[in-house]
């Protein structure tokens, strides 16, 4: 099976010290990723928003232009043509539509220049699983046998390639989780960099005000080497979950803590709490870059309307709770003076069938709109209205494949480029380089111009390997690592840990600077701490940034490792003996009486760890016994068992 | 090489431990001992045993009556009253599975975990039929049970079947019933074509279903046409009027195969049979399930050459027993893949290599400590509302990412079919809190993340480390240290790990010897303060370790 690469991966995730826990955070000057005179554009993020489930595309946005075929396709479920909001009478009437009553908000945004829509999105070979669907939209796959079957997220891919060293823990140039996601435990596939390792922080059902507080004390210290299975892989990843969450949950609470909301009211549902959360935390100081929220409950197959009263229902309630939430959002991020960094965008794993069902719904489709929110997106409908000729369906009532209008990559390429500033070799990370920007997608003056594109460079140091081992002889802990390549590189620090969280530094060790050869390195510590000790190097480039290895630990003392023991001692019916060994071996347990004769034998297997092994004794007579645990000819053990 | 050839000679604890954590929700000191000492296929064979359930039905802890089969003809319980019994229903699954030494109720949750139905959606009847049904298959015939759960009224209600009427079909069920329930899809091959089914199939699939209702009250007496003949379970039933009567035929994916509409009422049961047995004579059916099977009890990721030597010829013995469970199961416990042992190298990837469920670690938990639960019948309130409900459901469940019967989609609990982490997704940052609280709630019997009491009573270690076998002497550390260690974690951690455990953990830094004064002090004095502390404190870091929560 695949191998994760080890020592890449341990570092990624190994825990670092809470280096702003407590600290005012507003008071930290604002370090960039991008040059200097790109400043604003290096705080702005990007919010999106799953409505799961499958939007029913065709009522949240009628076609207008064709409203007798929609009302004859969808006689029980159709928006009444009273009823519907004119979006736009400006627009041609072929790309006029009219919105779902329960869209009001939508509406008011869009009037105001803060809300646009696209029309028709999806990906070729449409696959109608809720499940397959989903995966395709967050790992960037459609349905063609090459992009299928990926296994990390575009979202991960994006922020593994776009900030090389956010991942190991709060730093000062990326202090907090660069994905955060709210409103579903389930690690998001979205969030999966290139090792198909989860790299975002779900703060689902928590909260974050006390995070660190709850995480305090939880769980075991982590351990140095751990065996190469998927067992060893298990362990590494539940320590890698436990890590990050330690390492971001002190900065989160902070964060959180020291962050408001406006005072907008919300709608009180998930959703707007989950807004209301990122609201603060964006006002905290959070220079997280995507935030992925959830709304769950569109897979209406089954009354989304109320009969009689189409206005109404299952659908209504959704949308309406859907952007109620995203315009109380946007008011918060206006008072709170962050809008201007905010873009937000919706999209479901599929729209719904053309035609209903008969039980006042709809089955699964494809193509659906995605809205864009915020003073980035710029406003307008893009595209025009789907044609719902019945003619032109397909022979369940779905759109053809030619309808798609606009690729959901070229979306995505279009925002991370024209709002967060990728770089095309950051979209070639992401996957994401082959696919065509859309043009107006992002607000004409706020288009980010390619001299502030994040362009990202190789890590000054790859690690290839770190030992720590105690010398029994030197009393001292010999430490050896290497690097495969160094690029702009200054130094190491050794450091030493009592308890693995709070390090110090004990050495520095000049490093080779620039090169392409494996260098080797290695020092000692003649004074290491009683019981155990835990190292680290800290790797130091020439401008200041840094990482770490991943984090060793060892101990200076010996303990007798094996452990044999007989019991119930004295014995009536039965006896066991336990044995705790570092070998494997077929051995043979006889037992003796006092004349030395075998009274009882048995060949056992013995295992690495714990061995137990019962026999009854009710037959041997009362009295004295020896018993003898044999490797071979040689005796490992002899007991005295005293038969009653 | 992964081999299905069986494994041969005694298990041994190593082995008696894999078995039992995969395959059993109660683990206890004896089950291992007793199990190690066994052969394989007697100790797999063991696990099929029958099990005899405690308690016939939850009860009402208000009333301390029974309510799913009391005699009388109901019609469902409305609005909070429907909530709390659902959650009886729920206390008292619970309660079998943790007393159950075999393997039943490990595959009733494996039934749920494919043909998920969601018990919001239902009265407490349908909901306990429904489990009864899975229980009544949980290793027999798994064609039989795809057959009975359509018609399931609970299934029909989740899944929109009760919606699927002649004049507007609602293809939900079909397509859910193709792709997560039975033959799975295939590469996309085409539009709309998974290679082992179609869209077109599915609205085909759809039309044979149409017209059976949900059978809503609880009919007792005479009432047959609402009660299967097989299982004595009340199921829904057929509407001629609101059937598709014509006939129905499939792609070229089952060999255009035309199913013959229904003539009558009885006849619709006809349809139903030849349509479920067309899609079971596909072998692909087969193996997909055994795939379901191999990630439920052995491991998520499917090579080609596990897919080759593992997945071929169990799904061959499933398709030669007809569908019937029980032999292929147990070809997959006793193979030598499922105990490492098909190679020289005993460290590849299964034993360990799963990370156990919430309830699968608070149950595992439980039972070896001897936990005491509140009573049902004297303590009632304390053992449904407090402890199951309160303490269980809501924090061990749900705090920890399992919505426990009532999974958030219908392809179930993530850690079962969300590549490319499957059973890791259990572990998140948004989990791990409350999976690490199940230490502090059992040594306190109370709630740590909402307010208020568990009311379970705390658990005893001192009494444990005492009474249980486990360790023959306790005034020896180190015995208690490896004891438990060599219980509770799959494989023998490295002696640096093992000794922080021993030393840093459990003896503070301090010696064995003065472990051994305080034992014995507290034997004569009979006060437990200064040996439950560093008992306890071992105790909470074995079960939060990253290790213990692998299986």
């Amino acid at each position: 099976m695949k191998r994760r690469n080890f020592l890449n991966n341990i570092t990624k995730l190994s825990a670092a010290p809470l280096l702003l826990n407590g600290m005012p955070l507003r008071s930290f000057a604002s370090p960039s990723y991008l040059p200097t005179n790109c400043q604003g554009i290096s705080d702005r993020v990007m919010v999106i928003i799953f409505l799961k489930g499958g939007n029913d595309g065709l009522n949240t946005i009628i076609p207008i232009d064709q409203y007798s075929r929609y009302a004859n396709l969808r006689p029980n479920i159709r928006i009444n043509a009273g009823s519907y909001i004119n979006l736009d009478t400006t627009l041609p009437i072929e790309d006029q539509v009219g919105l779902n009553p329960a869209m009001t908000s939508f509406k008011a945004m869009y009037d105001a220049g803060q809300a646009s829509l696209i029309q028709a999105v999806g990906y070729p070979g449409y696959n109608q699983s809720h499940f397959k669907s989903t995966d395709l939209w967050l790992t960037g796959g459609d349905g063609t046998p090459a992009n299928f079957n990926i296994d990390s997220g575009w979202m991960g891919r994006y922020l593994d390639t776009a900030f090389p060293g956010a991942f190991s823990g709060p730093t000062p140039l990326y202090p907090d989780p660069m994905g955060i996601q709210l409103g579903d435990s389930k690690p998001s596939i979205g969030f999966h960099d290139h090792s198909n390792e989860y790299i975002g922080v779900n703060l689902s059902n928590q909260n974050p005000g006390n995070l660190f507080g709850l995480l305090n004390g939880l769980g075991t210290a982590a351990h140095g080497t751990v065996p190469t299975s998927d067992y060893g892989d298990n362990i590494n990843h539940i320590m890698g979950v436990e890590n990050t969450t330690n390492a971001y949950g002190g900065r989160i609470s902070n964060v959180y803590n020291s962050g408001n909301n406006s005072g907008t009211a919300y709608p009180s549902s998930n959703l707007g709490n989950q807004l209301k959360t990122v609201a603060r935390l964006l006002d905290g100081g959070s220079k997280t870059k995507l935030f992925l929220v959830h709304k769950p409950g569109f897979d209406t197959h089954a009354n989304q309307v109320q009969s009689g009263s189409t206005n109404l229902g299952t659908h209504a309630n959704l949308l309406k709770d859907v952007f109620d939430s995203i315009k109380a959002f946007t008011e918060d991020l206006t008072n709170l003076g962050l809008e201007q960094n905010v873009l937000t965008a919706t999209f479901s794993e599929f729209g719904r069938r053309i035609t209903q069902n008969g039980s006042m719904g709809t089955d699964h489709g494809n193509f659906a709109p995605v809205f864009l929110f915020g003073s980035g997106a710029a406003p307008g409908v893009r595209g025009t209205n789907i044609n719902i000729d019945p003619n032109a369906l397909d022979a369940a009532g779905n759109l053809p494949a030619t309808a798609l209008q606009h690729d959901y990559r070229s979306i995505w390429k279009t925002l991370l480029q024209d709002w967060l500033a990728a770089g095309d070799d950051v979209l070639n990370g992401a996957s994401f380089g082959s696919y065509n920007k859309i043009a107006g997608l992002v607000t004409p003056g706020l288009v980010v111009p390619p001299g502030c594109y994040n362009i990202t460079t190789a890590l000054p140091v790859e690690f290839s390997e770190f030992t720590a081992e105690y010398i029994v002889q030197e009393k001292e802990v010999a430490l050896f690592w290497k690097t495969e390549s160094e690029v702009n590189h200054s130094h190491f620090l050794v450091q030493r840990s009592a308890d693995g969280r709070t390090f110090v530094d004990i050495e520095l060790v000049d490093s080779a600077g620039d090169s392409t050869i494996t260098q080797k390195y290695e020092t000692t510590d003649d004074q290491p701490l009683p019981g155990i000790s835990y190292y680290r190097i800290k790797s130091i480039d020439l401008d200041d940034s840094f990482e770490y290895t991943e984090v060793r630990s060892v101990r200076n003392e010996g303990v007798a490792n094996e452990h044999i023991k007989l019991y119930p001692n004295p014995a009536k019916y039965d006896v066991n003996l336990v044995l705790t060994t570092e070998q494997v071996y077929d051995g043979v347990i006889r037992i003796f009486d006092l004349r030395g004769k075998k009274v009882k034998e048995r060949s056992v297997r013995i295992e690495k760890g714990f061995n137990k092994f019962n026999w009854t004794i009710e037959d041997l007579a009362n009295g004295n016994y020896t018993v003898t645990l044999a490797k071979g000819r040689r005796n490992i053990a002899t007991m005295k068992l005293v038969v009653i | 090489m992964a081999s299905i050839q069986p494994h041969t000679g005694t298990l041994g604890v190593r082995l008696a431990k894999h078995l039992l954590r995969r395959s059993s929700y109660r683990y206890t000191p004896t089950a291992v001992d007793n199990l190690a000492g066994m052969s394989v296929t007697n100790a797999v064979n063991s696990l099929f045993n029958p099990y005899t359930l405690d308690m016939d039905e939850p009860l009402d802890y208000i009333s301390g009556q029974p309510f799913i089969n009391s005699g009388v003809n109901l019609s469902p319980p409305q609005g909070l009253e429907n909530f709390k019994k659902r959650r009886n229903v729920t206390a008292w699954w619970l309660r079998e599975a943790e007393k159950n030494p075999g393997i039943q109720h490990r595959m009733t949750f494996f039934l749920h975990s494919i043909f998920v139905v969601s018990n919001t959606q239902v009265s407490p009847f349908q909901y306990f039929d429904y489990l009864d049904l899975l229980s009544f298959y949980s290793i027999g015939n798994y064609k039989t049970l795809a057959k009975k759960v359509t018609i399931d009224t609970a299934m029909l209600r989740y899944l929109n079947g009760n919606d699927n009427v002649r004049d507007s079909p609602n293809e939900n069920y079909a397509r859910e019933f193709f792709e997560l329930f039975t033959i799975g899809k295939g590469p996309q091959i085409g539009p709309g074509n998974y290679t082992n089914y179609t869209e077109d199939d599915i609205v085909t699939a759809a039309r044979v279903l149409t017209g059976w209702r949900p059978t809503w009250d609880r009919p007792l007496g005479g009432n047959d046409m609402y009660r299967d003949p097989v299982t004595g379970i009340t199921q829904g039933h057929p509407a001629i009027w609101a059937h598709d009567l014509g006939d129905k035929t499939f792609t070229a994916a089952f060999n255009n195969t035309t199913i013959l509409g229904a003539v009558n009422q009885d006849d619709m049961f006809r349809e139903l049979d030849d349509f479920v047995e067309m899609v079971f004579a596909q072998p692909e059916t087969a193996k997909n399930i055994c795939r379901k099977l191999y990630r439920y009890f052995v491991h998520h990721n499917i090579t080609q050459e596990i897919e080759s030597d593992i997945i071929t010829p169990l799904s061959e013995t499933l398709i030669g027993d007809d569908y019937d469970l029980e032999p292929t199961i147990k070809q997959l416990l006793r193979s030598q893949h499922f105990y490492d042992t098909g190679d020289g190298d005993a460290t590849d990837d299964v034993i360990g290599g799963l990370i156990k469920s919430p309830m699968e670690n608070w149950i595992q938990t439980a039972t070896f400590f001897n936990l005491q639960i509140p009573d049902p019948v004297t303590d009632g309130e304390d053992h449904y509302f407090y402890w199951y409900w309160r303490s269980v459901a809501l924090v061990l469940h749900e705090g920890a990412g399992m919505t426990f019967f009532r999974p958030e989609n219908v392809a179930g609990y993530a850690a079962y079919y969300q590549a490319p982490g499957y059973d890791k997704n259990w572990f998140g940052g948004s989990t791990l809190i409350a999976r690490y609280k199940l230490p502090e709630i059992l040594l306190t019997g109370t709630r740590v993340l909402l307010p208020g009491d568990s009311k379970a009573f705390p658990l005893n270690v001192v009494s444990f480390i005492q009474n249980s076998g486990v360790v023959s002497d306790p005034a020896d550390g180190m015995e208690i240290v490896d004891g438990l260690i060599g219980y509770l974690f799959a494989e023998a951690p490295l002696l640096a790990r093992r000794n922080y455990f021993l030393n840093e953990v459990f003896l503070d830094d301090l010696s064995l010897l003065n472990w051994q004064f305080e034992w014995q002090a507290y034997e004569n004095s009979g006060n437990a303060t200064s040996v439950r502390i560093p008992l306890e404190r071992l105790f909470t870091a074995l079960i939060s370790s990253q290790e213990f929560q692998n299986k």
